[in-house]
């Protein structure tokens, strides 16, 4: 447009204004315009502020208690972004209800751009949000990549799944402003869909079957601590992101489809919208029966054999004084777990260490809950049918800092050094408040790890002097155990060691006494303080040490298990 | 010397809203200049405006303005391409500083190129005098430049067609001369149609003035024929004549009387207000004076 010839000689003239391109061509730019303005303003939306300082926490905290094994890490990604979803739909559907709220319609109805154009432009104004989410996802995960012992590699539809979940909720969030000029409606919604979400995340972290009606839902949260080898995973994670961009699909086209009906778009338009809701309807449709699947048999095949013959599926290097199992693509974690290995040999006497030695660590982890319902696999008949030789059982997850370091160098430790002083005896696991029992009870078959009496307690001191960390992990699972002993592992493995709770506190006694007089008298006397006969009482008689008391008798276990 | 050709032909316009007729089977056309549509409180001026503006459409009658039919799409979009609408109440958003908000219509109106539509923007600012605080947030602004803001955006793409809805209303008395000032240099050449309850707004600008009154059409013509209807119904007398439609003691002392006068009346030059006035009749009058 130029200016109207001729007249307004006095006032100035106006930008070239811009009759010369067509329309069509003209609205789409101006739907492009508005759609950077409306998504510069969603960026500084206070609400959109606060859930991206919260995701970013959340990444930084969320699952990173543990050496990342990145292609499990990618899941922990999802849920730290929920927030940003959740204000992006509160913030979209602000914006969509803009004119309403300001009485600004008739304003807005005077002008060119359709209603249905200023729809597509909402939707539009999301992707930039969208893609911070992406960025602080990859972000994330290459924070994660460059970290030492790291394993693995990122899953990109796991990936994108928290990117795709801000879409959807700010796609839901102009749906809603186009279906209720009600601004109470999308924190409503918000609610309902937080409940929902994390109830259904809950039904499946208590244990139903990896692919069920629960992927229906958005938010899902990995099932077990030990990050199962990426083969072995088995989510439908690129189905469940196709299934969440269809359902943003069929919300945005749906608010596009409302505002065509509402400003009485041509026949066209509308007809065209109708194919993509459709089209997206299918599509969602499709692949939500397909994430939903039973798992398959291949998959239940795979994880019954790593779960009943581990070490038929691991690789192993020997290292040192030890031989290092692990699934393929877990290498880089051997360096993590040698130098705590390795101090706890150091702490047995050299003739020992030659007639034990090699020790064999081996990744063992307690996925029981990926096999229950739909897999059917007897996981406590398979680990008992194991074998091989005991092994110094560690999880896939090493923890980082903090109390997971504590509990991983405590239970790797504490394994090697139960493997160095001597064969099984008689410790009973609990029978209550524990993970999955590994084997029948004590009273009819033989128990099977040497958790009592005075080898216990070396063990544990072996344990606890390899470093500050193990000591400390040590520490925390005595004070902590409501039994009469304790494991370190949260999926107890077969070949995990229970350790008499007195045994743990005795070892921790001794820690406060200098330790090359207390190597000098254990050494002195190995051969008799590796007897499974040889009592604390003894071991106190021969470091000179007035053993600790028992832990109060429990009544509904019938007291300690030593 | 022959009439100007109409800009804008209504007929037989018609809106209803429940029980209400909003509009009934009003006819006019509009040329280029200002022209003042007057009318008291209900009249139907905000109804008759939107039509005009493509806000929504009558229940009967069409319009053709700029040659354009808003009932058919192609044309509605045109028409809006070249109108500037400034409703009563705009609606502004008030954590937008006045050029976001401006630029956001103007987006709304398809000023597609950034570079352009920000000249733009800042050109109609500037026009109504508030490029100094062009960047102050909407809410910190006084009533008064918050009307000019509403102005503003109006001028956007320097439309042919001006539809002002009480565009004075809140202005005090130095920003109504900046308005009257403004507004009589855009209605040169273009088509201003400014609703009012303030008929010297009408007096300082309106080539034209409508009077709308129970959505009906009471007048249309130029401000000295509505003043005329009023010749030999206004006279002066010491006390306030029980007879008159209206009366009020002006700053004389004396009183101004509207109606039918006594014999031997003092009379009066009458002014564009005593024929609208006039025009209203009985219990109205009172109401449109005020």
């Amino acid at each position: 447009m130029t200016t109207t010839g001729g007249h307004h000689d006095d006032l100035p003239p106006a930008a070239g204004v811009l009759r010369a391109v067509p329309a069509e061509v003209r609205s789409r730019r101006s739907m492009l315009a508005l759609a950077a303005v409306e998504s510069g303003r969603l960026l500084r939306h206070p609400a959109v502020l606060a859930a991206t300082a919260l995701s970013v926490w959340l990444l930084w905290r969320w699952g990173k208690g543990t050496v990342p094994v990145l292609h499990y890490a990618d899941i922990a990604t999802q849920f730290p972004l929920a927030p940003l979803a959740a204000a992006a739909l509160l913030a979209t559907n602000l914006a969509v209800l803009r004119p309403h709220r300001d009485g600004a319609v008739d304003l807005y109805g005077a002008t060119r751009l359709s209603l249905a154009r200023r729809t597509l432009a909402h939707l539009l104004s999301v992707l930039p949000l969208a893609a911070l989410g992406g960025v602080l996802v990859a972000a994330d995960l290459a924070w994660l990549a460059g970290m030492p012992g790291r394993v693995g590699s990122p899953n990109l539809a796991e990936a994108a799944t928290g990117p795709a979940l801000i879409l959807l909720g700010g796609w839901l969030g102009v749906l809603l402003g186009r279906l209720w000029r009600s601004v109470a409606v999308a924190p409503l919604v918000v609610v309902a869909l937080a409940v929902g979400s994390l109830t259904m995340t809950d039904l499946y972290a208590g244990g139903h079957d990896q692919r069920s009606w629960v992927w229906l839902g958005t938010l899902l949260r990995p099932v077990t601590v030990d990050p199962p080898p990426a083969a072995l995973l088995g989510r439908p994670a690129a189905w469940h992101l196709a299934y969440l961009l269809g359902a943003a699909v069929v919300v945005g086209a749906l608010a596009v489809w409302r505002s065509q009906a509402r400003a009485r778009a041509p026949r066209r338009a509308q007809a065209a919208t109708a194919a993509v809701l459709v089209a997206a309807l299918a599509a969602t449709t499709v692949t939500a029966v397909i994430q939903t699947q039973p798992t398959s048999a291949a998959l239940a095949a795979r994880w019954e054999a790593a779960a009943t013959d581990p070490a038929a599926h691991q690789v192993c290097q020997r290292r040192g004084p030890a031989v290092y199992c692990v699934f393929p693509g877990f290498e880089p974690q051997i360096a993590l777990w040698e130098p705590t290995v390795r101090a706890v040999v150091a702490g047995v006497p050299p003739e020992v260490a030659a007639r034990t030695l090699p020790v064999t660590v081996a990744h063992r982890v307690g996925w029981a809950r990926l096999f229950e319902d739909d897999a059917g696999v007897a996981t406590d008949q398979g680990q008992a049918d194991r074998d091989d030789r005991p092994v110094a059982p560690v999880g896939t997850a090493w923890g980082r800092d903090g109390r997971a370091l504590a509990t991983s160098q405590a239970r790797l430790a504490s394994n090697v050094a139960a493997r160095l002083v001597g064969p099984p005896d008689q410790v009973q696991e609990p029978a209550t408040e524990q993970p999955k029992p590994t084997a029948g009870s004590a009273a009819e078959q033989p128990p099977p790890n040497a958790g009592c009496n005075a080898r216990a307690v070396v063990a544990l001191w072996l344990a606890a002097r390899a470093s500050p960390h193990a000591a400390a992990g040590i520490r925390q699972h005595v004070t902590d155990a409501r039994f009469g002993s304790f494991a370190f592992a949260n999926d107890v493995d077969f070949d995990d060691t229970w350790w008499g709770v007195r045994e743990g506190r005795f070892a921790l006694a001794l820690l406060e006494r200098p330790g090359d007089q207390v190597t000098q008298t254990l050494w002195g006397n190995w051969d008799l303080l590796m007897s499974p006969a040889t009592t604390l009482e003894r071991l106190g008689e021969i470091l000179g040490v007035q053993p600790p008391p028992g832990p109060a008798p429990t009544p509904d276990i019938g007291g300690p298990v030593c | 010397m022959t009439a100007p050709a109409p800009t804008v032909r209504a007929r037989d316009l018609t809106t209803t809203f429940g029980r209400t007729r909003a509009l009934d089977g009003v006819s006019f056309e509009l040329v280029a200049g200002v022209t003042g549509l007057l009318g008291p409180n209900g009249a139907g001026k905000t109804t008759l405006l939107r039509v005009l503006a493509t806000v929504s459409a009558p229940d009967a009658g069409s319009v053709l303005a700029l040659g354009l039919d808003p009932r058919h799409s192609d044309q509605r979009l045109d028409l809006r391409g070249r109108l500037g609408y400034m409703p009563q109440e705009p609606g502004f958003h008030a954590r937008f500083t006045a050029f976001e908000f401006v630029d956001y219509v103007a987006i709304l109106k398809e000023l597609h190129q950034r570079r352009a539509r920000h000249q733009e923007v800042r050109r109609v600012l500037e026009l109504v005098g508030l490029g100094a605080v062009r960047g102050k947030q909407i809410k910190a602004l006084s009533g008064g430049m918050r009307r000019r803001v509403a102005l503003a955006q109006a001028l956007l793409g320097d439309p042919d067609l001006l539809v002002l809805d009480e565009p004075t209303a809140g202005l005090d008395p130095e920003q109504r001369l900046r308005f009257r000032d403004l507004v009589s240099r855009l209605g040169e050449g273009r088509t201003v149609l400014l609703s009012t309850h303030q008929t010297e707004d009408v007096v300082a600008l309106a080539q034209h003035v409508m009077v709308l009154h129970l959505g009906r059409l009471r007048f249309a013509g130029t401000p000295i024929e509505l003043a005329e209807l009023a010749q030999g119904h206004v006279w002066q007398s010491q006390e306030r004549d029980p007879g008159a439609l209206a009366a009020w003691r002006t700053g004389t002392g004396q009183h101004r009387n509207i109606g039918s006068p006594p014999a031997g009346a003092e009379l009066l030059e009458p002014t564009l207000e005593d024929g609208y006035l006039l025009l209203l009749g009985g219990d109205q009058v009172g109401e449109a004076a005020a």
